[in-house]
């Protein structure tokens, strides 16, 4: 054993051959650290709430695990360990060191130890700086403290993991080129394998659906950048670290298994494996496929991104023959340093290819039947079915339809059993490339999203395809939609969970105007119940007949607690108040059916139903672009209606066809407005004029348009 | 004392060792005599615990010496390529070798390097070669080890710095318990510094002797008979290991004391007889040729 002096006395040394290390660390840990707190104390300090600013950005961003920062550790970490273990691809160097009169294991701890310190002693003399530069500008506070200190922690913890990994690589071979390259692959192998597998899915499977990597983030960097991407996307109103206690116990539980691993392997490890790719040749083959498998797919994948579509397979299979015929052989060259060296393995080669096929193989002829996967019913807990075009809300952060897989339970639906079935059989044509829409254009196809909650519970997701012009297809759609189960799963404001404590104002988009009104506790209660229950009792039917009559928004606070609801000047279209529309909830509808939300919005001073007078419009505009119209000469056929002219009672006419564009109803909003037409009011409101653009309904126009647009084109 | 029995280490394919056994006495100072790639180098990593054997037994004062930290503190390694801390000078390789070897004599360490005209201060990647090996030969000595073991430490070292170190190493091992092994390709820089000798060949020892007595027990003589008669029943009555004729001038290589040959050579009235000084090399290419093997083509 050593004693602390020793201890102490070598690390003194191993600085003198080191001290580059920390010094970088030093260096950079200024620039991205007290410099940019310095800048934005600075071009921030002549605001009036600058306080405010920066304890959100101390809180929010400086004291949190960024991309950059976090890089710049993770930088570190891979040059401590590479320069504090290198000595190991030394003979020379193991000469002296392992005939030194010490353990190995403590030589091992020894320099390991080092490593830790020279970052963690800088990151601390940062911080506090840091902390100083704050207290100086009164900006200290225990909450910035405790931030700061688990800013600490987290790089430590990152760096730990990183560190302890790349020292196994250096322990696994016996060269620097080798080592850098099994650093590479130990921190990023799940991150690949995931990438790839995620990608092989996605080119083979048609009903593949994922919501994001399932593969467990068993290296580092996979690990680090979920958590960060984490962390970045919480909606909380600064970074909470407490939050992300499980990535922290990852983290820490990978810093401390690879450590024992790299502590074993140092041990074990012959010193004659100095100069040798691999240090343990046993080890030999394992790398070899672990590597050769990703990498002969990387190269099908290449292969079959820059050729013609038509040929995708037949290039993606060439790929991957290239890429293992490259790769095994250069294996073997690497390992074992002689070019005569890359058949020397025939086993291993065919083996490796054999592997390659296998996977080609299952993929390509689905031969463990992912696409025309369907539970039985009896091991499903639950189905989420989310259906592309379909009643979208546009939530304040995440993706809708992730929304709706993650909260939708429906557990007794026997239509969402039977449409599901009849996706599914729809897949096997589509996988031949067989499936065709009939001539007559009946068949219209979209996408449905599903999760199969098993029993046991394990989860699924698939992505059908399915006929919504199919009649069987519809009346199952519409039994799935009237299931007040799908419904409290597509709309969150139907959720039993469902928060309206911060919501602060409404947004109305309607025909004629948007509009934005705030409304206070008691009122918001009140209008979120009786829209609740009007959309509620909303029928699949009344969605595909019905045009809705304003869009809704709701508005939350922002993260900063200040309302999302600002005071705009109106401008024509946009009344009342404006929205920060980070902070929105948008995509809700309202139909004329929904009388008693009409009635409360016009109590609350939004008539929706005010539309235009149409002694109000200066002129309506309508192009045509159909093909109808395009000659040789012509691109358009175009009338105009106006006041000036006497044509008001044309002007009444037309008004009540027209639709805002973003009011569309499900599914089929281009078969119910004229898509070649192109319909622009001028209008006046308020002594000024302003003009706006619609969509017309096909089924309302007016017979003498039609005939004025027939006789323009001529 | 170092026993090495049946020491077996392979490198991949290669065969370094095969099944080395071998016995160095304490108190001698032992040459390890053998081309490159005889084993020289692998059996004194092994035998100072950076390698772990494969198969056998490498036992030093009856201690096995792999992770063995107690045993190593009596152990110095200087390796044919001796490496140094980046930027170390002198004093720096000192005060590391100090932490890890408690009778490390830093007085004598600087004295020495006096001695030898090594400037304590300069870095040590500026020395020259040869400057390098006196360092590591100084470091090796004042680390006050019962084992030093030097390899290829002396090729290139002039005759008078091998004779200082021989000197060094007669004063070691009269003031203290002080066993150096001396590997070496080079039989002729050998001669000056040690007592017992071992050829390594192809990673097994094919001999193992004393220098004295092989050289007590081996003679050339240079003698000239009458006639052809008496040349014949001189040469048959020696135990002859090597026999060559210049004109009427034999050059006979014989095995025995050199009183015995040359009563022996007496016995036939020869015209004109005298020993010849044998070199240690003429004494190994007898020795081996006895054994079956050209020493020329295994060593020089």
């Amino acid at each position: 054993m050593t004693s602390k002096s020793l201890f102490f006395r070598r690390m003194k040394q191993d600085l003198e051959q080191r001290i580059w290390l920390p010094v970088i660390f030093f260096i950079l840990a200024f620039l991205f650290l007290e410099l940019p707190l310095i800048s934005s104390i600075d071009s921030w300090q002549r605001l009036e709430n600058y306080a405010e600013y920066v304890n959100t950005y101390l809180m929010n961003r400086f004291f949190s695990p960024g991309y950059a920062f976090t890089v710049i550790t993770i930088g570190m970490a891979a040059v401590s360990a590479l320069s504090g273990f290198t000595y190991m691809h030394s003979a020379k160097k193991l000469d002296v060191y392992h005939s030194l009169p010490v353990r190995r294991e403590t030589l091992f701890v020894q320099q390991y130890v080092y490593g830790m310190i020279y970052y963690l002693v800088p990151m601390v003399i940062h911080v506090l700086l840091c902390l100083v530069i704050c207290m100086a500008n009164g900006l200290f506070g225990t909450a910035v403290l405790w931030q700061a200190l688990w800013h600490i922690l987290v790089q430590l913890l990152i760096y730990w993991s990183v560190y302890s990994v790349v020292i196994t690589a250096v322990c696994l071979t016996g060269t620097l080129v080798v080592s850098v390259l099994g650093s590479v692959i130990l921190m990023l192998y799940s991150l690949i394998v995931s990438l790839l597998k995620m990608s092989l899915m996605d080119r083979f499977f048609v009903t593949y659906y994922s919501l994001g990597d399932n593969i467990p983030a068993i290296t580092p960097i996979h690990l680090i950048t979920k958590m960060i991407e984490e962390m970045n996307w919480g909606d909380a109103e600064y970074l909470v670290y407490t939050d992300y206690m499980g990535y922290y116990v990852k983290l820490l539980m990978m810093a401390v298994i690879y450590t024992v691993i790299a502590l074993l392997l140092y041990k074990k490890r012959p010193s004659e494996a100095a100069g040798r790719a691999i240090a343990f040749p046993v080890m030999e083959p394992v790398v070899k496929t672990m590597v050769v498998l990703p990498a002969s797919i990387v190269s099908g994948f290449f292969f079959s991104s820059i050729f013609s579509v038509s040929a995708h397979f037949s290039w993606f299979v060439f790929g991957c023959v290239f890429g293992f015929v490259i790769c095994c052989p250069l294996m073997d060259i690497i390992f074992q340093k002689d070019m005569k060296a890359a058949f020397s393995k025939p086993l291993q080669f065919v083996f490796n290819g054999a592997c390659i096929v296998g996977i080609i193989v299952i993929f390509q002829f689905d031969l463990f039947g992912y696409d025309t996967y369907i539970p039985k019913k009896e091991k499903v807990e639950s189905y989420a079915i989310s259906l592309n075009g379909f009643s979208e809300i546009y939530l304040d952060y995440g993706n809708y339809y992730n929304y709706c897989l993650n909260n939708m339970e429906i557990t007794d639906n026997e239509s969402a059993g039977k449409l599901l079935e009849h996706a599914a059989e729809i897949t096997r044509p589509v996988r031949t490339g067989a499936l065709e829409a009939e001539e007559d254009g009946a068949d219209r196809y979209t996408s449905l999203l599903v999760k199969f909650h098993l029993k046991n519970g394990k989860c699924s997701y698939r992505n059908y395809l399915i006929n919504i012009g199919d009649t069987q297809v519809m009346q199952w759609l519409g039994d799935v939609y009237n299931d007040p189960e799908y419904k409290a799963g597509a709309y969150p404001v139907l959720a039993e969970t469902h928060e309206t404590d911060n919501y602060v104002g409404i947004l109305l988009d309607y025909t004629y105007a948007s509009e934005g009104i705030q409304l206070s506790k008691e009122e918001m209660g009140r209008f979120v119940e009786t829209y609740r229950e009007e959309l509620q009792n909303l029928t699949f039917d009344e969605v595909l007949t019905e045009y809705p009559v304003a869009n809704l928004s709701f508005a939350k606070s922002n993260s900063d607690g200040a309302d999302a609801l600002v005071q705009t000047e109106h401008n024509g279209y946009s009344k009342g108040l404006s929205f920060d529309y980070s902070s929105t909830i948008s995509g809700y509808k309202i139909y004329s059916s929904f009388t008693q939300t009409l009635a409360l919005l016009k109590e609350y001073g939004a008539d929706i139903a005010n539309e235009i007078l149409p002694e109000d419009v200066v002129s309506i505009w309508i192009a045509d672009y159909s093909q109808e119209v395009y000659r040789d000469n012509i691109d358009f056929a175009e009338v105009e209606y106006t006041q000036e002219n006497g044509q008001l009672t044309k002007i009444e006419q037309i008004l009540p066809c027209l639709i805002r564009d973003n009011l569309n109803i499900a599914f089929d909003a281009a078969d119910k407005t004229e898509q070649d037409m192109e319909v622009r009011v001028v209008y006046k409101y308020d002594g000024k004029t302003y003009e706006d653009y619609f969509c017309i309904v096909k089924d309302r126009i007016p017979q003498f348009l039609r005939e004025d647009l027939k006789g323009a084109a001529q | 004392m170092i026993v090495a029995d049946q020491v077996y280490k392979k490198f991949g394919e290669i065969e370094a060792l095969k099944d080395v056994s071998v016995t160095i006495k304490k108190g001698e100072v032992f040459g390890l005599i053998g081309t490159n790639g005889a084993g020289k180098s692998t059996f004194l990593r092994t035998a100072c615990g950076v390698l772990e054997p494969d198969k056998g037994t490498l036992l030093i004062d009856d201690m096995p010496i792999y992770e063995n930290p107690e045993m190593k503190k009596n152990i110095f390694y200087i390796s044919d390529d001796q490496f140094y801390l980046p930027n170390a000078t002198p004093v720096t390789m000192m005060r590391f070798y100090r932490d890890y070897y408690p009778e490390f004599d830093t007085e004598r360490f600087l004295n020495m390097l006096k001695k030898f005209g090594l400037s304590s201060k300069r870095k040590i990647q500026t020395f020259s070669k040869g400057m390098k090996k006196q360092l590591s030969v100084i470091l090796g000595i004042c680390a006050n080890t019962r084992y030093l073991f030097c390899d290829e430490t002396f090729d290139g070292l002039d005759p008078v710095m091998r004779q200082t170190v021989k000197s060094i190493f007669a004063g070691e091992l009269t003031n203290r318990d002080f066993t150096p092994v001396v590997a070496s390709h080079n039989l002729r820089e050998l001669e000056d510094i040690c007592d017992h000798v071992g050829l390594l060949h192809q990673g097994g020892v094919l001999m193992q002797r004393d220098l004295e007595e092989m050289k007590l027990n081996i003679h050339t003589v240079q003698c000239v008979f009458e006639n052809e008669e008496l040349e014949k029943a001189a040469i048959s009555s020696l135990n002859l290991v090597k026999a060559e004729k210049r004109g009427r001038l034999n050059l006979l290589t014989a095995r025995g004391k050199k009183e015995e040959i040359m009563n022996q050579i007496g016995t036939f009235s020869p015209v004109f007889a005298e020993i010849l000084p044998l070199s240690l090399e003429e004494i190994f290419i007898s020795e081996t040729e006895v054994v079956g093997y050209d020493i020329k083509k295994l060593i020089f």
